[in-house]
């Protein structure tokens, strides 16, 4: 399994993690969950799936700067970055997962 | 029997309200009492409180106390309680509270209005105030009337303390308040009856808010209120005498002996902004004592009049405040609703976001034919189900007026049963969770659920504060302490720790250090749970050093001790007071 197929989830309930294991690792994409104050340094996952509350530190998401990423919080934002995917709970597996699926490809 | 609550306004456990049913309630340092003081400086059994049929209230005895029992400032043996009374024991104080024994006649009802072109209003006025007199009394209290004796001066001055006094009793709704006053301005200006009528803010129409009468006077037909009087004193903002027969020359001497003098006074009741009301007084001067007593024909003076406007001007004022504390009280109680149900509908919709987790992966695995799948997803389902029904009973504990079921039972089955539920979780994040049961635990009685809940929901903290730290570990403990006979849970973790700052909000409602994964329940909760067991919760921790949580219980002998006996029922939890050592 390539490292960059990997994806990351920081933060957030195990049970995202759980959903995505279940569905991409049978895929071969890695899933791992980390919390954001043990972010694993020089990691380069392929996408990071990072799930935002009024405790974030903003700066630990320069660490993964030019990384895909979907953001899953509060906030709705029409037009997102590029390589940016926004979600606001409550939202849609279906979605989420075809979200970080167009993200791998890219 | 009126329904009457102590409410504690200083001391540790403030905010508590205790509601009392009549039957005896012991007051007390000790884990028997039904009202159970954290105060170092009140007796095990400090004093008690029922209610008396013979005397037709509540009373309350001091259980020779070592401080005493003070109602009021004075110390007392055993005192009826009045409402607004203030009970202080140790340090702590309590406002006591009752409804009325009877219903209230509406004060519509108890006056007559009478419109001017009634034959029956017969009312000139006499003399007339300038509108600003009650606010310059009020400034310079030695003119408050300056041709009246020093003795009468001395009594209106502690008229106009009195009312100062009563405007600021906390306890006193606006209709109670008004009533005071209108007794106090009767009594020192030797009026009848009086009401004071207050503008309505919504239809700016002045609306009957009071009435008193002098003690002693008849009761029989309303009070008759001259609304050309009432109109005019609203309009010009000045206060007037008025009388409904010397100057009024449609009325022979022979009638005038035959049905006496009626004298009013009129006040407005200014505010800071705008008028609030005004205050009417009157008396009726039978004819018998028409000329013997009252030579100049007047009982009312210029004098009174004076004093009145200063009283009308205080009653404004009591008024205005009174309707910013409502205000400001409406606001508050919006923000707290504002704030519990964003606060709810965030977790629910975290358990909903997981629920759909599970769903997702079981429609996956039966779409696949994948019993696996439908294993996780399932897994998922549950889990959330479980944090939808701790939700619900954290909500249900915290929020009801409950007593603790009690039954003798063995707190180490309670700790093990907890142990062996966390087991799977402690696992699953790869920690090391150890459970150490002393065997010196004397069987004891409690509720069973309601400590199984708070050990509960302190292990899940604790699991939660070390989950992804290596080498994680927490521990299980249970103490006895035969001095002060005591059972003790002790919940270590070798997580971050508490910073300080955030140990003083640990235990408020709705404060919650997991961010998006804690409730701000639990804690809470759980302190509840050990206060109403006569105990209480502790917690002692470093930054970098984890933590130590130690749930103390009073050990009970048998059921008959606590709960059984409760006559007062503990109605909200006091909502800031961190218990930290």
């Amino acid at each position: 399994m390539s490292h960059s197929s990997s994806i990351l989830v920081v933060d957030g309930p195990s049970e995202t993690t759980e959903v995505l294991r279940a569905v991409f690792e049978p895929r071969g994409h890695a899933v791992d969950r980390v919390r954001q104050s043990q972010l694993p340094s020089g990691s380069s996952p392929g996408v990071v799936v990072w799930h935002t509350s009024e405790f974030e530190d903003a700066s630990a998401a320069d660490r993964f700067t030019g990384v895909p990423r979907v953001v899953i919080g509060r906030a709705r934002v029409t037009e997102p970055a590029s390589g940016t995917r926004r979600f606001s709970q409550p939202f849609e597996y279906g979605e989420l997962l075809g979200a970080i699926e167009s993200l791998l490809a890219e | 029997m009126p329904k009457a609550t102590l409410l504690v306004i200083q001391g540790a456990d403030q905010g508590l309200r205790f509601e009392l049913d009549g039957g005896e309630v012991t007051l007390g340092r000790g884990a028997l009492n039904p009202i159970r003081l954290r105060d170092d400086e009140v007796s095990r059994t400090h004093a008690s409180i029922a209610f008396d049929h013979s005397v037709g209230g509540f009373v309350i005895k001091d259980r020779k106390s070592s401080n005493g029992t003070i109602v009021n400032g004075e110390a007392i043996q055993a005192h009826k309680l009045a409402n607004g009374d203030q009970v202080t024991m140790g340090v702590t104080a309590f406002l006591f509270q009752q409804e009325p024994v009877t219903r209230p006649v509406p004060v519509a009802d108890q006056l007559e209005v009478i419109v001017g072109d009634d034959p029956r209003d017969r009312s000139s006025i006499i003399s007339e105030l300038s509108p600003k007199v009650g606010q310059q009394l009020l400034r310079d209290a030695t003119s408050i009337i300056r041709s009246a004796s020093p003795t009468q001066t001395l009594a209106n001055l502690q008229v106009l303390y009195r009312i100062t006094e009563e405007a600021v009793t906390p306890t006193l709704s606006l209709d109670q308040l008004l009533h005071r006053i209108l007794e106090l301005a009767i009594e020192v200006v030797g009026a009848d009856r009086g009401c004071v009528f207050v503008n309505d803010p919504r239809t700016s129409k002045l609306v009957p808010q009071a009435f008193c009468t002098r003690k002693g006077f008849p009761a029989g037909s309303p009070m008759p209120v001259s609304r050309s009087i009432v109109d005019y004193v609203r309009q010009r903002g000045q206060g007037v005498r008025t009388s409904d027969a010397p100057h009024d020359l449609r009325f022979s001497q022979q009638s005038i002996m035959q049905a006496g003098i009626r004298e009013a006074m009129c006040v407005p009741m200014r505010g800071r902004y705008e008028l609030m009301g005004v205050l009417y007084l009157d008396t009726t001067t039978p004819s018998e004592e028409l000329f013997r007593d009252v030579p100049d024909g007047y009982r009312f003076t210029e004098e009174k009049l004076n004093l009145l406007a200063a009283i009308g001007r205080q009653t404004a004022l009591a008024v205005e405040d009174h309707r910013f504390q409502d205000a400001f009280l409406k606001a508050e109680r919006l923000a707290a609703v504002g704030q519990t149900i964003a606060i709810l509908s965030h977790h629910i919709k975290n358990i909903l976001q997981g629920v759909r987790g599970g769903s997702y992966l079981i429609d996956m695995g039966l779409k696949q034919h994948d019993e696996d799948l439908i294993g996780r997803g399932w897994k998922i389902v549950e889990k959330n189900q479980d944090r939808i029904y701790h939700l619900v009973m954290d909500m249900l504990t915290y929020s009801a007026e409950r007593k603790p079921a009690l039954q003798t039972a063995n707190l180490n089955e309670v700790v093990r049963d907890v142990c062996e539920l966390m087991e799977s979780r402690a696992a699953e994040c790869q920690i090391e969770l150890t459970c150490q049961l002393s065997d010196k635990i004397p069987k004891s009685a409690f509720d069973s659920e309601g400590i199984h809940r708070a050990v509960l929901n302190i292990v899940t903290n604790a699991i939660d504060a070390v989950e992804g730290t290596a080498g994680g570990r927490v521990t299980v403990e249970t103490v006895y302490n035969s001095k002060p006979d005591e059972l003790c849970v002790l919940v270590r973790d070798n997580g971050p720790g508490i910073p300080p700052a955030q140990q003083a909000m640990l235990f408020n409602i709705f404060e919650s250090t997991k961010g998006s994964r804690g409730t701000g329940l639990g804690l809470a909760v759980s302190q509840k749970i050990l206060r109403e067991h006569g105990g209480d919760i502790f917690v002692v921790s470093k930054e970098g050093e984890g933590a130590t949580f130690r749930l103390v219980l009073a050990r009970l002998d048998d059921e008959s001790g606590l709960g059984s006996s409760m006559s007062a029922t503990y109605l909200a939890p006091p909502s800031n007071d961190p218990e930290t050592e």
